[in-house]
């Protein structure tokens, strides 16, 4: 056969296939979504990883169907490390490494965003500037949502799809607050690195639960870098306290819980401190870490829930994939959903966001489907994934008890799979 | 089941002694914490102080050393699967070696020249952390097993034994380095060369030999220091600085070049953090450091036991 007649074939058998409107996959051009945020970072790393599972899953069934297009595109991701989780990068640098980003590889949007609230918050214009629909799942600053309302026309392009400091300073006050409910416990001492956002978080836990009737016998803001914290620990033993609330991200951190534990301190430990909040963590720790409180922050992030069904099933593909446990779990659960809210924003738009993102926010704000941290709808009033107690009518935040070796969900009600132990030295 | 309740002057006297008994067992608190804490600084610095007491050599990598050690010893145990004790051996040799071939291939070029001796070290010790950070060693995972789990009940103070044998080996290796100084040939060499290094070498003692033993002392002592604190918390690349502070700190107090001064200053400093922490705020231990440096510097320059700046004036 000539070569002719072999092209002439080729056209011919495409042109059927859009006739009937059957999607030519690889031909498709993909939806890039681009990933500007700091790999230096754990947490990062491991919502890169996340977000190549949803991708490969999504790809594996020929892309997301764009109705207007008639055709199924892949998805392919796009990165630029900001850095602004590294030590002393100025925010100048991660906002170039956005608007890079940005203006080489023309991602239609962008997902998890800048580690650093800071370099976040300065984002916010950039996101602006080029009407970049934004599915943001890690800093956590309340400030997004003060520049968000400040200009509810210029900034909707940003939506937080995971939580907020406030939502999680509640629920770990509910969470300590559980200790008197079950146990009449009210005597509250906190132990915070001197840091601004640690102090914040301190404060915010404290004011929460002076209001459900605790009262705060000590607070120790301590130094980076404190490497005994035997004193600390006897002042809170003394002090008469019946939960110590230690919040931080330093290096010696782990001395703490050892020191608890070891010094058998009579209080409960709720820990602030993400790298304790993994599987990964029994396995560097172990049973130092038996009856701490921990609460990594969209429900299910950290290990399953058995009543967050997606949640089951995030773990599993994870083992499957082989991906290396989770030092940081925080949100990372959070960057795989919102893949998928993406997916169903397009393919209920029919078109991909930088076709036309004034219109496709209207789609991101009816969201309401399944996730792992429960069902996933966004407040239209700031752009903020909702997140309450019941899993079924929004998302949740999920607290979890370490017992020999398992994270056991012990708040909220609902999906609380035991209650709150007391540690055996504790009265 | 229910305690049986007590009969009424027995109930009323142990309510009568509890506040002195509370009293008591915070004072054995403050005595236990306070000697594990100095003994913790002691064992950081001892390694530093031995080096520039002998050769003046100011290893500011001795940080980086600690840090490279824990994790080498982590890296044997967990990817090449070794034991620990000989994962742990296997770490003081090499950062052992690492120091003695860092004298012969950086710091002979440079003796003498005090602050370029300064800047290669802390160079050292930067590339070390910042390449360790680079491959990923932060992050909180890298924990190395306490010798023996458990804790124990002195007058009434539960202690983790890992801090109760953090106290006998720092107190095994200074007598050890005590006996090394005055019972072995090496020990000799290390002492004249400390005391006067010309007439040293007027007896056939090599200066260089020397120096670059003590700075592989000292480094090997620097990852006997990681191996018996790194496993009360965890690994991280930050640590390679502060370790250097805190031995530093020592150091100056105590007297640079001294190993009975880095013992005291570590008491010092030990003590004074514990009672800063337990009588005013935990978030002053830091100021006390920075003070107390400060403090030493103005009255006494060369540190309690140092004879460097003393020296110098007399001549």
């Amino acid at each position: 056969m000539k070569r002719g007649s072999w092209l002439r074939i080729a056209v011919g058998v495409v042109s059927l296939f859009f006739w009937l409107g059957i999607p030519v996959h690889a031909a498709e051009k993909p939806i890039v979504l681009g990933m500007p945020t700091s790999f230096f970072q754990p947490l990062c790393k491991s919502s890169k990883l996340a977000i190549e599972m949803a991708i490969e899953e999504i790809n594996a069934q020929g892309g997301i169907l764009v109705k207007e297009e008639g055709v199924k595109r892949p998805l392919k991701l796009v990165t630029a490390d900001t850095r602004c989780g590294e030590p002393g990068t100025p925010v100048q640098s991660a906002l170039m490494a956005v608007d890079k980003l940005i203006a080489e590889e023309k991602p239609d949007a962008i997902v998890v965003a800048p580690f650093r609230s800071e370099a976040m918050v300065a984002t916010m214009d950039l996101i602006a500037k080029y009407k970049m629909v934004t599915l943001q799942s890690i800093a956590q600053t309340p400030k997004l949502i003060e520049i968000f309302k400040g200009d509810p026309e210029k900034y909707k392009y940003w939506f937080r799809a995971t939580t907020n400091s406030v939502y999680v300073g509640t629920a770990a006050a509910k969470t300590m607050d559980l200790a008197r409910v079950l146990f009449k416990h009210n005597k509250l001492f906190i132990i915070a690195q001197d840091t601004l956002w640690a102090r914040a978080a301190a404060d915010a836990a404290k004011a929460k639960l002076e209001g459900f009737g605790w009262t705060t016998v000590g607070y120790e803001p301590v130094a980076v870098g404190t490497n005994d914290f035997s004193a600390i620990l006897s002042k809170a033993r003394s002090s008469g306290a019946q939960m110590l609330y230690v919040v931080g991200d330093m290096p010696t951190l782990p001395v703490c819980f050892k020191q608890w534990k070891s010094m058998r301190i009579p209080t409960m430990l709720f820990l602030d401190f993400a790298v304790v909040t993994s599987a990964k963590a029994w396995k560097s720790y172990g049973e130092d870490l038996d009856y701490v409180m921990v609460m990594p922050f969209p429900g299910g992030t950290g290990a399953p829930v058995k009543a967050l069904p997606k949640s089951i099933e995030f773990h599993k593909k994870w083992q499957e994939k082989k991906y290396p446990d989770m030092d940081d779990p925080r949100t990372v659960s959070s960057a795989y959903d919102a893949i998928y809210i993406l997916k169903d924003a397009i393919e209920r738009a029919g078109f991909v966001p930088s076709k036309d993102p004034d219109k496709f926010v209207g789609f991101l704000e009816a969201t309401d489907l399944e996730g792992v941290s429960g069902r996933i709808k966004f407040d239209k009033s700031s752009h903020q994934q909702i997140f309450d107690g019941d899993p079924k009518e929004s998302s949740v935040i999920v607290s979890y008890q370490w017992r020999a070796g398992k994270m056991v969900p012990i708040y909220p009600e609902n999906v609380a799979e035991a209650k709150l132990e007391l540690a055996p030295w504790v009265k | 089941m229910e305690s049986p309740a007590l009969p009424g002057f027995q109930e009323n006297a142990l309510k009568a002694f509890a506040p002195q008994r509370a009293v008591r067992e915070g004072q054995v608190e403050i005595i236990i914490y306070g000697v594990t804490n100095s003994v913790s600084l002691a064992l950081m610095a001892i390694g530093f102080s031995l080096t520039f007491g002998i050769s003046g050599l100011p290893n500011f990598a001795h940080g980086a050393f600690y840090l490279l050690g824990g994790i080498l010893t982590w890296v044997f145990m967990n990817q090449l699967g070794l034991p620990y004790l000989v994962s742990a051996l296997l770490s003081v040799l090499l950062i052992g070696a690492l120091g003695f071939f860092l004298y012969w291939g950086l710091m002979l070029r440079l003796r003498g020249l005090a602050i370029n001796e300064v800047i290669a070290t802390l160079a050292v010790a930067i590339v070390i952390i910042e390449v360790l950070r680079w491959m990923g060693f932060s992050g909180f995972s890298y924990v190395l097993p306490p010798f023996v789990r458990g804790s124990l009940n002195i007058g009434g103070v539960w202690v983790d034994i890992q801090r109760l044998l953090l106290v006998g080996i720092g107190a095994l290796l200074v007598v050890l380095l005590y006996l090394f100084t005055r019972r072995t040939r090496t020990g000799f060499s290390f002492r004249a060369i400390a005391q006067n290094e010309r007439t040293a070498i007027a007896v056939g003692i090599d200066p260089d030999w020397t120096a670059a033993l003590s700075l592989a002392m000292g480094s090997a002592l620097a990852v006997v220091a990681g191996l018996t604190i790194l496993p009360l918390g965890a690994i991280d690349t930050e640590m390679g600085y502060d370790i250097l502070l805190y031995a530093l700190a020592v150091g100056i107090i105590g007297g640079l070049e001294s190993i009975p001064g880095a013992v005291l200053g570590s008491f010092i400093l030990g003590f004074s953090q514990v009672l800063v922490a337990t009588f005013l705020r935990a978030q002053w231990q830091t100021v006390v450091t920075l003070a107390a440096i400060v403090l030493i510097l103005a009255v006494k320059p060369s540190g309690i036991l140092g004879k460097y700046k003393e020296l110098e004036e007399r001549v």
